[in-house]
């Protein structure tokens, strides 16, 4: 028989569940920062002179 | 009993393999899951590891011919740290049973119950993936697949099949710490030039050494957790020798960045008298094999060959920095 998994209490689940949630938001929130900044790096001046 | 106790008794045991005592049974298994901080999740991605991978990779970048503009070479630095960061969190999920068992690792995250093995495993898929794409799409797909084969080296490769299997884990394992700089070569090149694989033959060879001095004074705790470590499975004398013999292939390999204009006068100072200490250090191991002094001798080198690693990836890159500076 296999042991037991250890696991946290409910209040203390939820309080780490908030907490992913904001890291998860930041860690977005940076990636889109980062190829925001990349794109602007790579493309340059030409980024304003797209022909439609 | 406390762990900064309980480690603090470990390292008053007698030398070399001939303690007993059971890490395991002192600390006993988290049997409740504590809530991680911010710090549990750095640790999982073993930070000491990471700043010489970020060394690694910056020297290389810096001495690689061509040019990648600052933004992006802040980018792919910070992806290559995420990727060797997400495969210490990997490896971790993997080895939680051992870690539990050994001093040197029982106060990771998962064996103090910080983190789980389910936390662990997501922390450092998500991050492993997102650092390659993000190094793939923002850099160059042969740095992106680089740092993916990286990865999965040591997972797969070192982690999973070879830690638990042979004495040379450490041996064929090592190629995963010692694409850093190829990675960095990669992102400024495209390619993987003659210089970076002199830079990963580097620490290839410097690997076993490293690992080995470090198995000398801890093998007991790997052979109570069954990982066949060369002084578990050969004995202390042949692991000595196997040291001695890697240290003087490395020392001259060390020294070759020079030969092919990848270093400067200052770098073949450094290789040749860190090499200098290096080789005497490990003469000395080979030497020294009874008690106390074998093991000092051991941990000499293990952290000496730290210092070397560090400072010849040091002045690389500082020689490399001035050398652009001045062009």
């Amino acid at each position: 028989m296999s042991e037991p998994v250890p696991q946290r209490d409910e209040a203390s689940a939820q309080r780490v569940a908030r907490r992913r949630s904001i890291a998860i938001a930041v860690t977005l929130g940076v990636m889109v920062l980062v190829f925001y900044a990349a794109t602007l790096v790579r493309l340059g001046g030409a980024v304003v002179n797209k022909s439609f | 009993m406390s762990l900064p106790l309980l480690l603090t008794r470990y390292a008053s045991l007698e030398p070399g393999c001939d303690h007993t005592m059971s890490v395991q049974s002192e600390i006993g298994q988290a049997d409740a899951v504590m809530e991680p901080s911010i710090g549990d999740f750095i640790q999982l991605m073993k930070p000491r590891v990471m700043t010489l991978v970020i060394l690694t990779a910056l020297a290389a970048m810096i001495a690689a011919p061509g040019s990648i503009h600052p933004t992006i070479g802040v980018i792919a630095i910070l992806a290559i740290a995420t990727g060797a960061g997400a495969s210490g969190a990997l490896n971790m999920w993997y080895d939680a049973d051992i870690d539990a068992r050994m001093a040197r690792t029982a106060a990771r995250p998962l064996p103090r119950g910080r983190v789980t093995a389910d936390e662990a495993l997501s922390f450092g898929t998500v991050l492993s993936v997102g650092s390659v794409v993000t190094l793939g799409v923002l850099v160059n797909w042969v740095a992106g697949a680089l740092l993916a084969l990286t990865i999965a080296f040591y997972l797969f490769v070192y982690t999973m099949w070879l830690k638990r299997r042979t004495p040379y884990n450490i041996v064929i394992g090592g190629a995963a710490g010692a694409f850093p700089p190829m990675i960095g070569w990669a992102c400024v090149t495209g390619s993987v030039g003659i210089e970076s694989i002199l830079l990963f033959l580097i620490i290839f060879v410097w690997t076993p050494p490293h690992f080995w001095a470090l198995a000398l004074y801890r093998c007991r705790d790997y052979e109570r957790v069954g990982v066949p470590m060369l002084p578990v499975v050969a004995g202390l004398p042949e692991t000595r020798r196997q040291i001695l013999i890697y240290s003087v292939v490395l020392v001259p390999l060390a020294v070759l960045p020079y030969f092919i204009g990848l270093g400067g006068l200052a770098y073949l100072a450094f290789s040749v008298v860190l090499g200098a200490g290096f080789l005497w250090l490990a003469v000395k191991v080979y030497r020294t094999t009874e008690g106390r002094e074998a093991d000092a001798a051991a941990k000499q080198l293990f952290w000496f060959s730290i210092l070397y690693l560090y400072l010849l990836f040091a002045v690389l890159l500082v020689e490399a920095s001035v050398m652009r500076l001045m062009a």
